[in-house]
């Protein structure tokens, strides 16, 4: 039993969902920098600049921290739904919005547009959600 | 002594401060509930700012409050709580020595969901509490974790609570009418619980006001 879940704990699928979560870990982490930023009354845009596009750079590459075999069967502990592999051309398009919603950001972040960076943010956030809604198994 | 026999409507056990606190958190607990579940999290935190508030003027009347109110009253060892088991107990007004605790459990509880929540950040990273661009992006996500966490427990605590409430109730004893009119009949020679002198409230309504208006002052940024 325990051989089996050390196994299990070490399968390819296993480590794509450790790696999806250090990943998601990153982008949130670039992401609480921007808002933390946006939550004072002058952010500092050499603050936002740099975590902005290490987000465009992430959510780009988001749809590959997902490889088939690397949901709850992998035995990680993962709140990733089988609908992500069940029905990959919607999640496809999820992630497609919310890399434009990232990119809106980073370019208002480069040009140093407070409010579209602000509107922006909503956007960004908006795309988290609608992902999270249906692809993402909640605490409840 | 002063004691409560011969008085027919009964002596006041829980005194007004108490009574509205105990009514404003119930009323607090379900909107945060709400709000929380339906992902409203620009009122959830308004709710949270107010039940930060509360939990502060219910810590200043737990120290310097009314009698019944005061944690060294109702807050006992495991020896008390043994005697009033095995019926050993001379019977007191307020909480039991098991009824502190749970009171106790609560409200640490409730203050764990508000410290957590000020420092806590929603996964899709809008909002956040207000204290969170304070802290580290891990310690928001360990700090959403415990509030999670504690909600559980919380449920938990308040579906004792209303089971203890009702087995009393069921027993005989009125709870629930002193929780709202503060009068409760009680045995021959118990000692009527001494009230604090409304000037007390003012220092505590101050600190509560100025806890809530503080955080709220910090999530308008």
């Amino acid at each position: 039993m325990i051989a089996f879940g050390l196994a299990m704990a070490q399968s390819p699928g296993a480590q794509a969902a450790r790696a999806r979560k250090a990943n998601f870990n990153t982008l949130l982490g670039a992401y609480k920098v921007v808002g933390d930023e946006l939550k004072r009354s002058d952010p500092d845009l050499a603050a936002i600049r740099p975590a902005a596009a290490r987000m465009d750079q992430m959510a780009r590459q988001l749809p590959s921290w997902f490889p088939p075999g690397s949901g709850e069967e992998s035995g990680a502990d993962t709140k990733a739904k089988p609908l992500i592999w069940t029905d990959p051309s919607g999640f496809r398009r999820k992630a497609s919005d919310l890399q434009s919603a990232v990119s809106q950001l980073d370019a208002a972040a480069q040009k140093g547009d407070l409010q579209r960076l602000r509107a922006a943010q909503r956007t960004v956030s908006t795309a988290c959600n609608a992902c999270h809604e249906v692809y993402e198994e909640r605490f409840w | 002594v002063n004691t409560a026999a011969g008085e027919p409507s009964g002596v006041k056990v829980w005194d007004l401060a108490t009574r509205l606190f105990h009514w404003l958190l119930v009323a607090l607990v379900v909107a945060a509930w709400l709000t929380g579940r339906t992902d409203r999290l620009d009122r959830h935190k308004l709710v949270g700012e107010a039940m930060a508030g509360l939990l502060v003027f219910r810590v200043y009347w737990g120290l310097v409050g009314a009698e019944t109110a005061r944690f060294s009253r109702f807050v006992r060892g495991p020896g008390a709580a043994w005697r009033y088991l095995r019926n050993q107990a001379a019977p007191r007004a307020g909480h039991n020595p098991l009824g502190g605790w749970s009171v106790f459990a609560l409200l640490g509880t409730l203050a764990v969901m508000a410290l957590s929540g000020l420092f806590a950040v929603d996964q899709d990273g809008l909002e956040s509490g207000p204290l969170s661009q304070f802290v580290t992006f891990g310690f928001t996500r360990f700090a959403s974790r415990l509030h999670h966490l504690a909600f559980n427990l919380l449920l938990g605590l308040i579906v004792l609570h209303l089971l203890a409430v009702t087995a009393y109730q069921l027993g005989g004893k009125n709870l629930i009418g002193a929780m709202i009119g503060g009068r409760m009949r009680l045995a021959d020679g118990v000692v009527r619980p001494k009230l604090a002198p409304v000037w007390r409230l003012l220092p505590g309504l101050a600190l509560a006001g100025g806890v809530a208006w503080l955080l709220w002052r910090l999530d308008q940024a």
